[in-house]
C-alpha cells in the first residue's frame, strides 16, 4: 500500500501535464482565484503526506487555464487572526472571509478522506463577491494507480464547469475562446433543437446531441427552441460552452385527472377529469365528489352525498411550465343527499359555481393546487341547503377550500 | 432553541386546541345542516302554504289523552290556518277557513284547543267552543294556555302592552269567563314581547314566560321569568323578579323538553339546552348552518323535535340530539 501511494505520487506531475478535454490551450481568464489547502480528514490524521499534492493538482488545473492563483500569504493573516488554521478552511463562510480579504475573485476549499483503499475528494468554488458557491463535487473513488488520473479529470471538468458557469458575470473571458462543438444535453430524447428559431439542430437521441457550431466565441448567449410532437414548445437561453444542459419540456395534455379533497366534505373525496381544448390553458372539467356527513350524536344519521359539477375553467398569466400557475373556472353542479336506514327522498341542491379560483404549484413533479369556490344554492326542488341566500359554507362561514393534485393523462 | 420551543408550543396547542369537541365540530363539519343527520321525517307544505304566507306559521306540538299532533298553524291575511300531522309527520286533518284564531293549548277536559274550537284528541272533530276573547297567539311558542289544577282554572289570552303589563283570562274547566287580570310583568324591563309561555307539563308545576325587546332577524336578548301556575289565579305581580337571560336566541326556536328549556344560540351556532334554574347551557349540538327562518317545537317528553322552514315550507321531524 505505502508503495502504491508513492508511486502514485511520482506519476501525479506527468498526468497533470496531459492535454485536458477542451477545446483551447489559450489562456482564457485571468481572474483571480484564491485556493485553500484541501483539509486532510482521515482517521487520526493519518495520509497527511497526500494534502500537498491533491492541493497543487488543484491550483495546477485552475493555473492551467489562466486563472491567477493568490499567494498563500495574502490570507494567512487574516486566518491568524481568525485563528483559523490554515489547512483546516472548509467551512462556506471562512473560505468566503479569506477569500474576500485576499481580494480574490473566486475561492476554493475541500477537503479529502482516506481509510484503506477509499478515498472521498469534496472541493467548492465559491464566488467570493456574490458570496455564493459556484459549482463543486463530492466523489469517492478506491484508491490505487488510477487514483491521479480520475481526480485530475474530475478537477478539471470542475475549471471547465467554473469557467462557463461563472462567465461573463464573474470573469470575462478572452476573445480567443471559441467553441467548436457544443453537445447538449438532456433527458428528453425525441426532442428537436432549433438554435435562434432558424437552424434545426437535430435531436436528442441517447440524451445527446452535437452541434458544430463553426467557432462560437465562448459565453454567447443564443436561444434555441425545443420541439417534440405532443409537447409544448419552448425557447431556452443558453451560453455557449463544450456542454449545455437543456431543460425538458412539458407534456401537451388533452386530458387529466384531478383528486381532490374539500374543506366542509372532508369525510370524503373527489375525482376530476379536465379536458382541455387547448392543452393546459382552456379547459371542461367534469367532477364527482363523494362524501358522507358524521353524525355528532350516537344514533343520528348517516347522510351520503354525493357532489356533480360542470365546469368551465382556464389558466391565467403563467405558461404551462411554470412552477406557479393561478386559474379561475365556474358552471353549475348539484349535490344528491342520501340519508340511509330513513324514508327520506332523495335531497337534491342545486347550486351555481359562480366562481372558481385556485392556484398550482409543482412539487413532485405534479401540479399541487389549492381552490376556493363561491357557490350559491338555487333552491330548486327538495332541498336541504335552502333558497338562494348565503353561499354554501362550512364552519362559521368559510367557503368550500379544496386541496388536490392533477394528474397528467394524455 | 428559541424557535424549536416556540413551535412545540404551537403544535401542543394547535392538538389541545383539536382536542376540544366545539373545534373538532368545526373541521369535520359539513356544508350541510348538522340536523340533518337527525331528519326522521318530513313533510312538504308547499302545495298548502303559499311562499308569501311562510311566515305566517309556526309550529307546534299537543299531546293529549295518549295523541300527539305536530300543527303548523299561522294567520296569514286570508284568515287563520293549521295543518296537523301525526308525530311522524302523516298528515291528518287540515283547518283552512271557520278558524277564529291560531292560539293552542290544551284544556282541562283534555281537549285540543285551535283558536275557539275544541277538538277532540282522538280524531280531530270539533266538540265545542271556548269563551276566550283573544284567540291569537301572541308569541308562536310552546303553549297558549295552561290550567292550574288547583285553582281548577284555565289561563290563557294572554297579551301585553306598552307598560309592560301582563293581561289575562281564567276561565273555569268548562270555558266559563271568571276574570282579566293585569300583573306587572317587570318594572326593570321596558318594551318587552312574549316570545313563548313554556308549560312544564305537570300538575301543579311550574310555567316559564320567555319575554325580551324586540328581535332583530328574530334573535334577541330572551328573559326567563319561572313562576307556579297556580299564581296566576290570584294575579299580584307574578312575574316581577329578577330573571335569567340569554342573549343571542332565536326566538321562534324556544321550546321545553324533559325539564329543561331549548333553543338556538346564534352566537355559539349552537343548539342549547338551558337550565330553567340557572340560565346555563347543560348541553349544545353545533351547527352553524342553523337558519332563523326555521321555528322549532318540542315534545315535552323529548325523544324528537320538529322544524318548520318558513321559506322551503318543509316541516320535518328530528332525533333528539340532547
Amino acid at each position: 500500500m505505502r508503495h502504491l501511494r508513492g508511486l502514485a505520487l511520482l506519476i501525479l506531475p506527468l498526468i497533470l501535464a496531459v492535454p485536458r478535454g477542451w477545446s483551447t490551450d489559450a489562456k482564457v481568464t485571468d481572474a483571480s482565484v484564491c485556493v485553500f489547502p484541501l483539509a486532510n480528514l482521515s482517521p487520526n490524521g493519518a495520509q497527511q503526506e497526500h494534502q500537498k499534492p491533491l492541493s497543487d493538482a488543484v491550483r495546477t488545473e485552475f493555473e492551467a487555464v489562466g486563472f491567477h492563483i493568490l499567494p498563500d500569504d495574502q490570507w494567512l493573516a487574516e486566518a491568524a487572526r481568525l485563528k483559523l488554521a490554515p489547512d483546516r478552511v472548509t467551512e462556506a463562510s471562512q473560505a468566503l472571509l479569506l477569500g474576500q480579504k485576499a481580494g480574490a475573485d473566486m475561492a476554493v476549499s475541500g477537503f479529502y478522506w482516506m481509510e484503506k483503499d477509499q478515498v472521498l475528494v469534496s472541493l467548492q468554488c465559491w464566488d467570493v463577491k456574490a458570496g455564493t458557491l459556484i459549482t463543486g463535487f463530492l466523489h469517492t473513488w478506491r484508491f490505487n494507480l488510477g487514483f491521479y488520473n480520475s481526480i485530475h479529470v474530475e478537477i478539471a471538468d470542475l475549471v471547465q464547469s467554473v469557467v462557463f458557469l461563472s462567465a461573463p458575470r464573474l470573469i470575462t473571458l478572452k476573445n480567443d475562446v471559441r467553441v467548436d462543438e457544443i453537445t447538449f444535453t438532456s433527458p428528453q430524447n425525441g426532442m428537436e433543437v432549433v438554435v435562434e428559431g432558424q437552424r434545426s439542430v437535430g435531436r436528442i437521441q441517447n440524451g445527446t446531441l452535437v452541434f458544430q457550431t463553426d467557432g462560437l466565441k465562448a459565453g454567447t448567449q443564443f436561444m434555441v427552441e425545443k420541439r417534440q410532437e405532443g409537447y409544448h414548445t419552448l425557447r431556452q437561453t443558453v451560453i455557449a460552452a463544450p456542454e449545455v444542459a437543456l431543460t425538458p419540456i412539458p407534456r401537451a395534455n388533452n386530458l387529466s385527472v384531478e383528486l381532490d379533497w374539500t374543506f366542509g366534505q372532508l369525510e370524503g373525496a373527489g375525482a376530476t377529469l379536465r379536458w382541455y381544448p387547448k392543452p393546459d390553458w382552456i379547459m371542461v372539467n367534469f367532477s364527482e365528489y363523494l362524501y358522507a356527513q358524521i353524525p355528532l350524536i350516537a344514533n343520528g344519521n348517516w347522510p351520503i352525498h354525493a357532489d356533480s359539477e360542470l365546469l368551465a375553467g382556464l389558466y391565467l398569466f403563467k405558461p404551462p411550465e411554470s412552477g406557479f400557475r393561478l386559474g379561475i373556472s365556474a358552471g353549475i353542479g348539484t349535490i344528491l343527499t342520501w340519508i340511509p336506514s330513513t324514508s327520506l327522498p332523495l335531497y337534491t341542491d342545486v347550486y351555481l359555481n359562480v366562481l372558481s379560483l385556485w392556484s398550482e404549484w409543482r412539487a413532485w413533479g405534479l401540479p399541487i393546487f389549492a381552490r376556493i369556490e363561491l357557490k350559491i344554492p338555487l333552491g330548486i326542488g327538495n332541498n336541504l341547503l335552502g333558497l338562494p341566500g348565503p353561499p354554501i359554507h362550512w364552519g362559521p362561514f368559510f367557503p368550500p377550500i379544496t386541496l388536490g393534485v392533477v394528474i397528467p393523462w394524455r | 432553541m428559541a424557535m424549536r420551543t416556540l413551535r412545540a408550543i404551537c403544535v401542543l396547542a394547535a392538538m389541545l386546541s383539536l382536542g376540544s369537541c366545539q373545534v373538532l365540530a368545526v373541521v369535520f363539519g359539513s356544508v350541510f345542516p348538522s340536523t340533518t343527520t337527525l331528519i326522521k321525517a318530513q313533510a312538504d307544505l308547499s302545495g298548502l302554504i303559499p311562499s308569501d304566507s311562510g311566515g305566517s306559521f309556526h309550529v307546534r306540538v299537543v299531546e293529549s289523552q295518549g295523541y300527539g299532533y305536530v300543527v303548523v298553524v299561522g294567520n296569514p291575511q286570508s284568515g287563520s290556518e293549521a295543518f296537523f300531522y301525526d308525530l311522524d309527520l302523516n298528515q291528518k286533518a287540515t283547518f283552512t277557513s271557520g278558524l277564529a284564531g291560531d292560539a293552542m293549548m290544551v284544556d282541562a277536559s283534555g281537549n285540543i284547543v285551535l283558536g275557539s274550537l275544541l277538538l277532540n284528541p282522538a280524531n280531530l272533530k270539533i266538540v265545542g267552543t271556548t269563551n276566550a276573547a283573544n284567540l291569537n297567539s301572541p308569541n308562536g311558542g310552546g303553549v297558549d294556555g295552561f290550567v292550574d289544577t288547583l285553582a281548577n282554572v284555565q289561563v290563557t289570552a294572554f297579551g301585553i302592552n306598552s307598560s309592560n303589563t301582563l293581561n289575562y283570562a281564567s276561565f273555569t274547566t268548562a270555558w266559563t269567563f271568571i276574570s282579566s287580570h293585569i300583573t306587572t310583568l317587570s318594572t326593570s324591563l321596558s318594551n318587552l314581547q312574549i316570545y313563548a309561555i313554556l308549560d312544564d307539563g305537570k300538575a301543579p308545576g311550574n310555567v316559564t314566560f320567555v319575554v325580551g325587546p324586540q328581535a332583530n332577524n328574530n334573535t334577541a336578548r330572551c328573559y326567563f321569568f319561572s313562576t307556579a301556575k297556580s299564581n296566576f289565579a290570584v294575579a299580584t305581580n307574578v312575574l316581577d323578579s329578577s330573571p335569567l337571560y340569554r342573549d343571542n336566541l332565536y326566538t321562534n326556536s324556544l321550546g321545553y323538553a324533559q325539564g329543561s328549556i331549548f333553543a338556538y344560540d346564534s352566537g355559539s351556532s349552537s343548539f342549547v339546552r338551558i337550565d330553567p334554574s340557572t340560565g346555563s347551557t347543560q348541553n349544545s349540538y353545533y351547527d352553524a348552518s342553523a337558519s332563523s327562518n326555521s321555528c322549532f317545537a318540542y315534545r315535552i317528553s323529548g325523544g324528537s323535535f320538529y322544524g318548520f322552514d318558513t321559506n322551503t315550507r318543509v316541516l320535518k321531524k328530528y332525533g333528539q340530539w340532547w
